[in-house]
């Protein structure tokens, strides 16, 4: 299944399909959070983002989802320009995202979290409810539909996050730290689910995560950050023989 | 998974509960209460739609709005204006145009438009305010029930100033009123299950997520102040009609701390709460009212000195927010019959 997906997604790379930042500069201040970074998701493929604290990866969400306007360098979704577009807008054009902190909508249940991402997306209440107890399903969280998201267990949390990301049907989804905080035994679980994305729902996956294990298992590619710059592309057994990243990682006397 | 029929009426069941409760006590009142309690349940009533209009936007929204009663004042006067004696217009109320001097609206026409009327004020005053963060919104409402207030008072041609304004045509039956309050009741509950309601809530817990989720949050608000401020508007002309007699200063600070005392004590979140508020404060109130009247002993007269309903009443708000912040009902709904939750579940 994963295979056909990813036959699929070559074919809608090979169309242009794709969100890809080219050339791009945030500046806070004259201070540079991120320099001339270029990065590019394909539909069906799973691609890393990684650096120490600090590298930049969140402010690259960020302008991946429209949140933060680059001071320099070009956002596109599937060839379309979308410098300047509203996150609101940019999630219509299939760009979702998770985030760090959970950022559930506590008072709601957990098929309304859901449910909502799907109504926002255009679905009607019923159709969207329908979707939303499908996703909940396939991400785990089935038996608990009627339960307040902000009462749910921290790992549920982090798993209706997803959930709530994939209800409005996605071409990308960016997980912002899935696994943080997470036990060996809970990340296997969670890795199960991201590594199925795209099968079963056909659409690219940029994966920020410090967790190595996880990060290095389930990408297909890897986009290495430091200081705001990008170091290192590549396998992700390319990336870990590379001096760079060794030395972003370990320090330079780790290669000594 | 199955999604059984969700037929409006059936999925109405909390509404219907809290409408058939209020029914049950209006249907004695109007047959068998003495006046005073009549007009003490009336009262209620006209609150509940009130409290209802605050709810729809702070409820819903979670962003605190202090000016909503400006809306209530908005659709008292327009309450006034179509349906007073024509002759009392033309004399006190010269700056009308003439087509409203010589008209005279039943009641039933006189709140349609008065919502109407507090609906487009919202949407031009709301467009600016809806886009301001929370703490800054609610400052900019409350503003503008201060420049309500002000105009008001000082249009005199057109509004007759501070002065009260009578020959007002009464309902002349409690019925009317219940009326409103049952539709203000099913218009909230109709909103908050809608998609915009929905949307509206989740930008209310988290906005940063809402956008992310591609919640347009600025227009979800909008339609909800609108809404609300269309509830209140008929809220204003049905307390216009219950009193046959209009003052500007009915619908300013006074009403709206009564207003937010209420919607806290009860639950900002749930139309329970709303229902639940509005009963319990206006009992203590009254109790306070009365005991501030005092009572003829002999030949010497007990009463508490005035100002201490106020008084009480900041006291039960504080109490409430220290020992139960979310309000008596902590936020819920009143739990469903079994035949009723089967359905509400389905939804």
């Amino acid at each position: 299944m994963r295979m056909d997906a990813k036959i699929e997604g070559a074919a809608a790379a090979a169309a242009g399909e794709a969100l890809s930042v080219a050339g791009v500069t945030v500046r806070f201040d004259g201070l540079a959070a991120i320099s001339g970074v270029t990065l590019r998701l394909a539909p069906g493929e799973i691609v890393g983002l990684i650096g120490p604290n600090g590298a930049g990866k969140t402010t690259l969400v960020n302008v991946l989802t429209g949140f933060q306007k680059p001071t320099e360098g070009g956002l596109e979704i599937d060839g379309r320009s979308a410098l300047g577009w509203s996150p609101a807008k940019v999630r219509r054009a299939g760009v979702a995202r998770s985030f760090q902190a959970g950022r559930l909508f506590g008072k709601l249940s957990v098929l309304e979290n859901a449910q909502v991402a799907a109504i926002a997306a255009g679905l009607s209440l019923r159709d969207a409810r329908a979707r939303a107890a499908e996703v909940l399903d396939r991400t785990g969280l089935g038996g608990q539909l009627g339960q307040i998201a902000g009462s749910l267990p921290y790992t549920d949390q982090r798993r209706l996050d997803i959930a709530r990301a994939l209800a409005s049907r996605p071409k990308y989804v960016l997980l912002d730290e899935p696994a943080a905080g997470m036990s060996d035994s809970e990340c296997e679980d969670l890795m199960r689910i991201i590594r199925g994305l795209p099968g079963s729902f056909g659409c690219g996956v940029l994966l920020i995560e410090h967790n190595m294990h996880v990060v290095m298992s389930l990408s297909d590619r890897l986009h290495v950050l430091d200081g705001g710059r990008t170091i290192v592309t590549g396998t992700p057994a390319e990336v870990q023989a590379d001096r760079a990243f060794l030395t972003a990682y370990l320090g330079a006397e780790g290669v000594e | 998974m199955a999604v059984p029929a969700n037929l409006p009426l059936r999925a109405a069941g909390l509404p219907a509960l809290l409408i058939a409760g209020l029914g049950l006590v209006t249907l004695p009142v109007s047959l068998f209460a003495p006046p005073g309690v009549e007009t003490f349940w009336t009262e209620i009533l006209v609150r509940i739609i009130l409290v209802t209009g605050f709810y729809i936007f702070i409820g819903n929204s979670g962003v605190f709005a202090f000016g909503h009663v400006a809306f209530a004042c908005v659709g008292g006067y327009a309450a006034a204006w179509l349906s007073m004696n024509p002759m009392f217009k033309q004399i006190m109320l010269t700056g009308l145009p003439h087509w409203v001097q010589t008209l005279q609206l039943s009641p039933w026409a006189g709140v349609a438009a008065a919502a109407v009327m507090a609906a487009l004020v919202a949407l031009v005053v709301g467009a600016a305010i809806v886009r301001l963060s929370d703490i800054a919104a609610s400052i900019a409402t409350f503003a503008f029930l201060v420049v309500v207030n002000r105009i008001y008072s000082n249009w005199d041609s057109v509004t007759g100033g501070v002065a009260p304004l009578t020959n007002i045509p009464q309902f002349g039956s409690i019925w009317p009123t219940f009326l409103f309050a049952a539709l203000a009741l099913l218009t909230a509950y109709l909103f908050q299950r809608s998609r915009w309601g929905l949307m509206l809530k989740a930008s209310r817990d988290d906005d940063v997520a809402a956008l992310a989720t591609g919640i347009s949050v600025y227009r979800m608000r909008l339609a909800a102040f609108v809404l609300s401020a269309a509830v209140m508007g008929a809220g204003g002309a049905v307390y216009t009609y219950f009193l046959g007699i209009l003052t500007v200063d009915v619908f300013y600070m006074g009403l709206t701390f009564l207003m937010l005392v209420m919607l806290v004590v009860g639950g900002a979140e749930s139309l329970t709460g709303v229902v639940a508020g509005v009963i319990a404060v206006s009992t203590v109130a009254q109790i306070l009212r009365l005991a501030e009247q005092g009572v003829q002993i002999g030949g010497t007269r007990l009463a508490l000195p005035l100002g201490l309903q106020e008084i009480t009443l900041g006291i039960f708000m504080v109490l409430v927010l220290v020992y139960r912040s979310d309000g008596i009902t902590r936020g819920r709904e009143l739990p469903l019959p079994r035949f009723l939750k089967a359905n509400a579940d389905a939804r």
